[in-house]
């Protein structure tokens, strides 16, 4: 082997002196070496290329260029990068993945220089790679335990917020409870009935906005039975303050749907609050059920100014409200509700229609 | 005659203000508990219309109160008053044939419906 890169290494004489150091250094190097001639072919590697990539040094000399060597995506890397080489003289850790004969790849950074005789021709180049997949492997560790964290993170967060939202309903409830007892007892005129209509508005507001938090962090196996979507958008409608200026349309037909009641009286309000709101109190929110022999469908269609098409992308993120006292959480439970039933929920703009749809159990 | 209820809960302010709200609507208030051992004497001394119970509570906590309750009287009219009703408690009230479990009301859609509920129970 040595014998055989020493030969090769002719190309080098002229510009390492100590033909047999260099032999040595490259054999034993810690690093692939590969030796290129001046079209950029390759004419040697040493021992551990062979070993790292599993092909044999002939295979490798018929590959006649490196770029093979590469899986295909980052080709065009190498192709810059050897363009960069000839009229740099050198270049350092360019990151690439190689393929090995198996179809295998690893994560690699690469160095070469031009090797330039006494005339100063390039004669060729000498090209050295360090196998970083070792290092890559730490990095998707350190990625996926990051990851974890955040998750026993979030996870405790849940448990906290619900916690404290649950804690809050007591308080809250004994506030709005004296006071519809202060609207009897003193509620005598509009001034003060004003007054107090204030306070339960906001009471209102804050009960809303700790319902949206625990509906999201609350996870719940389903309790799955029929139901009658009249039913439950009865139910729903029974639990919200509906606006006197708004007109709620509720469809003709009914359908039974196998689901978990409380669960998607969740969506119903949710869907039903949030046209209210865009709508600004004022307007007609229509529902329609249909089905054919396949999917059960929901729509909810509000005639509200629409949603701006740069933000419909985002209205089902976690936290993303266009409102000021929004949570931002509030579809966010209404979508994964929906996917726990095995559905899909969209929603389209100019009249904002949500569509739920469930496949049909056969 | 009037129609009667008694409240039981750990916190005096939430029994408070829930007597008061029923009260001040004509329902009369024969007497306020804070466990659901006081729950049982309170029962059996005034044999209420309906008994409004919470369910968490210190010592003897409200399925005590329940069971005692039914015990005295399988007829017993119980609302379980809750701000939290986990799985276990769901199953166990069932066996108790409850007359109604509510969420505390925490808005004002909700106390009317608390109100309405009382109103048709009684």
């Amino acid at each position: 082997m040595l014998l055989y890169l020493s030969q090769s290494m002719k190309l080098l004489k002229p510009l390492i002196k100590n033909n047999k150091l260099s032999s040595i250094l490259i054999e034993n190097s810690p690093d692939m070496m590969i030796l290129l001639d001046e079209q950029g072919k390759i004419i040697d590697c040493n021992e551990y290329l062979e070993k790292n990539t599993k092909y044999k040094k002939s295979e490798l000399i018929e590959f006649a260029e490196p770029i093979n060597l590469i899986v295909d995506e980052d080709r065009t890397i190498i192709q810059s990068s050897f363009k960069e080489l000839k009229i740099t003289n050198i270049i350092q850790n360019v990151p690439v993945r190689v393929k090995r004969k198996e179809g295998d790849s690893f994560s690699s950074i690469w160095s070469g220089i031009t090797l330039r005789d006494n005339n100063n021709h390039a004669r060729g180049y000498l090209i050295t790679g360090k196998d970083i997949s070792n290092i890559s492997n730490l990095d998707q560790k350190l990625i996926l335990t990051k990851k974890r964290n955040r998750q026993e993170k979030l996870a405790l967060l849940g448990e906290f917020s619900a916690r404290i939202a649950h804690d809050i309903r007591n308080p809250l409830s004994i506030v709005l409870i004296s006071l519809e007892n202060l609207k009897i007892l003193y509620g005598s005129d509009e001034t003060k009935q004003k007054q107090l209509d204030r306070a339960e508005r906001s009471i209102d507001r804050i009960t809303h906005q700790i319902e949206d938090v625990l509906n999201f962090v609350k996870e719940k196996p389903l309790n799955l039975e029929n139901v009658l979507l009249s039913e439950l958008l009865s139910e729903s409608l029974d639990s919200i303050k509906i606006p006197d200026k708004v007109k709620i349309k509720i469809p003709k037909n009914d359908i039974l749907l196998f689901c978990d009641k409380k669960q998607f009286l969740i969506v119903m309000n949710n869907l039903i609050l949030n046209g209210i709101q865009a709508m600004g109190n004022v307007g007609t929110i229509e529902l329609f059920f249909t089905e054919n022999n396949d999917e059960i469908i929901l729509q909810i269609i509000d005639s509200g100014p629409g949603i701006p098409n740069n933000v419909l992308n985002e209205i089902f993120e976690p936290l993303f409200t266009t409102k000021q006292s929004g949570t931002g959480l509030g579809l966010v439970s209404v979508k994964s509700i929906v996917e726990a039933h095995g559905g899909t929920i969209s929603v389209t703009t100019n009249p904002t229609t949500f569509t739920i749809k469930f496949l049909k159990i056969k | 005659m009037n129609k009667s209820v008694i409240v039981v809960d750990d916190n005096v302010d939430t029994v408070g203000s829930i007597s008061d709200f029923l009260s001040l609507r004509g329902i009369d208030i024969l007497g306020c508990g804070k466990n659901g051992f006081e729950a049982v004497q309170l029962y059996e001394k005034h044999r209420p219309d309906v008994v409004l119970l919470d369910l968490a509570m210190p010592d003897y906590d409200g399925l005590y109160g329940l069971e005692h309750i039914k015990k005295i009287n399988s007829q017993a009219k119980v609302i379980i008053l809750t701000s939290l009703c986990n799985e276990y408690d769901e199953k166990k009230i069932k066996l108790f044939k409850v007359t109604e479990v509510l969420e505390k009301p925490c808005t004002s859609k909700q106390l009317e419906i608390f109100l309405k509920i009382v109103k048709i129970i009684i």
